[in-house]
């Protein structure tokens, strides 16, 4: 069985996103005591903590699918999964139950990290599920830490509590309405680290903002989900106030816009990821809007999910050369847009 | 072919395309990894001189040098958090605002934690249901209120806010 077989399926938590918070996510990270971190370990070395990691979490991963991440190809694939970022190592262990809600990756940038992903607003419960987690693995492990620094992780951007809590936020309205400086100008003011779909230096692509906890010595994790709960809550309230305006005062820009959108998808041959990306969710937008003869919304998630590099060429073949995915993304938006499939 | 150099340091190659939004435009740079690791995380330039002198500076458990861990803002080791105490002080006062770990940060997992979060929730769900009008829910959510206010007086936390 080829490795992506497992991962033929789109997940459930990208299927059903929210309208404006499309999902949410918790993270720890964490090292086992006396150890050098990943970067620096040698075969042997990482070998015992990836065997030793297995050996204590094994209860807590039965029946999961997993992977060893051992070439680009397999990085790229599993970063369009969002279960990796796009600076991620080779050789990494990776383990996901079946909705991929909950992951973890073993010998990274750091022996462990795991993260919970929901759909919607979910802020409390994967802070609740990440940290009833944690409580189980503490059982099990002495993890690196210092009076001074707390936990200690390879990048300085962790050190402390380990913990990030992250909102993938869906904000067309803001982004068409032209209202982004305003926000951005007032969310560089809080302690927040802004991002594009992919995590790490992503661009902002597809109208979505990933906004994810900055502080990670300085702020308690408790402190992390009050603040990013009051400031995905605000932004929800902008994105809310923007579409507002768009439908009053720009009904006719916005269906032009919309209409446009939807014949390039119908008509295109060759169609670049970013492209894909723009047009496919201002249909999303429209979808959401309830503007007539545009896909159902999760039709849509499961297009622009398909549509990313990898997973045009997990369907085919992947040696596939950039403009042979191009032109295989045109035909399956094509074939897809309207005649809804199964996984 | 002429190799084009870092628009910030103007001394190594760039090999990154760095993208940033100033007054709601997108401004794109050319930068060398160095620098644009160290602008996307709010650090300064980073002098060649200071990448020589640090790399004699070498953590004893890992072989991570000083100089390393300033261009790439990642360590090798527990140990370099001793050996390098002093400049990951001050990178961490950089990048994080605070050089060590807030003595009130208590990270140990605990039931009253747990309520205080859940009493959150609750009260957020509170005012939403007396948003809706729903007086049943708003009513059943005070007592659950309530009786977590119970338990976290029995466990010795003031229930006040």
């Amino acid at each position: 069985m080829a490795w992506y077989e497992p991962y033929r399926i789109t997940p459930p938590w990208w299927q059903s996103q929210g309208k404006i918070v499309a999902s949410t996510r918790a993270r720890f990270t964490r090292n086992i005591e006396g150890h050098r971190f990943p970067q620096r370990m040698d075969e042997k070395e990482r070998e015992s903590i990836l065997n030793e990691i297995i050996l204590s979490i094994k209860d807590v991963v039965s029946g999961f699918k997993n992977t060893v991440i051992d070439t680009n190809i397999k990085r790229d694939f599993f970063v369009e999964r969002h279960v990796l970022s796009k600076d991620s190592q080779k050789n990494i262990a990776l383990f996901t139950d079946h909705t991929e809600e909950e992951s973890y990756l073993i010998n990274d940038r750091d022996h462990l990290r795991f993260q919970i992903t929901m759909p919607d607003n979910a802020l409390f419960d994967v802070f609740s599920l990440a940290r009833e987690r944690l409580r189980t693995l503490e059982k099990e492990f002495n993890f690196s830490y210092s009076d001074t620094f707390g936990y200690l992780t390879s990048s300085l951007t962790n050190t402390g509590t380990g913990f990030r809590l992250s909102a993938l936020m869906f904000i067309p309205g803001i982004f068409l309405a032209r209202e982004t400086e305003k926000i951005l100008a007032l969310l560089v003011k809080a302690p927040i680290v802004l991002r594009g779909l992919f995590g790490g230096h992503s661009e902002i692509k597809g109208n979505y903002l990933q906004i994810s906890t900055k502080f990670t010595l300085s702020m308690g994790i408790e402190d992390d989900l009050r603040m990013l709960d009051e400031v995905v809550k605000a932004l929800s309230e902008t994105e809310e106030k923007s579409r507002n305006i768009l439908l009053s005062e720009a009904h006719l820009e916005l269906e032009d816009r919309i209409s446009r959108s939807l014949a390039i998808l119908e008509s295109a041959r060759i169609m670049s990821y970013d492209e894909s990306l723009e047009h496919l969710s201002i249909l999303k937008f429209a979808s959401q809007l309830g503007f007539e003869g545009i896909p159902d919304e999760k039709t849509i998630n499961r297009l622009i999910f398909w549509s990313s590099p990898s997973h045009i060429a997990s369907l085919e073949d992947f040696e596939l050369k950039d403009e042979e995915i191009d032109i295989k993304r045109a035909d399956f938006i094509r074939k897809h847009l309207f005649r809804d499939y199964e996984d | 072919m002429h190799k084009e150099l870092c628009e910030i340091c103007g001394k190594r190659p760039a090999e990154v395309e760095f993208v940033e939004i100033v007054d709601g435009k997108k401004v794109v740079m050319h930068l060398c990894k160095i620098c644009a690791n160290r602008k996307a995380n709010g650090l300064p330039l980073l002098l060649t001189e200071e990448i020589e002198e640090d790399s004699a500076l070498v953590c004893p458990n890992c072989g991570t040098s000083l100089s390393q861990i300033k261009q790439t803002l990642q360590v090798g080791c527990p140990v370099c958090y001793d050996t390098f105490r002093g400049a990951i002080k001050d990178l961490l006062k950089k990048l994080q605002g605070s050089a060590s770990f807030s003595a009130q940060i208590d990270l140990k997992t605990s039931e009253e934690k747990d309520l205080i979060v859940m009493k959150y929730r609750l009260k957020k769900e509170l005012d939403e249901a007396v948003k809706n009008e729903d007086f049943e829910r708003a009513a059943k959510l005070r007592d659950e209120i309530e009786n977590i206010d119970k338990r976290l007086k029995w466990l010795g936390t003031n229930p006040i806010e």
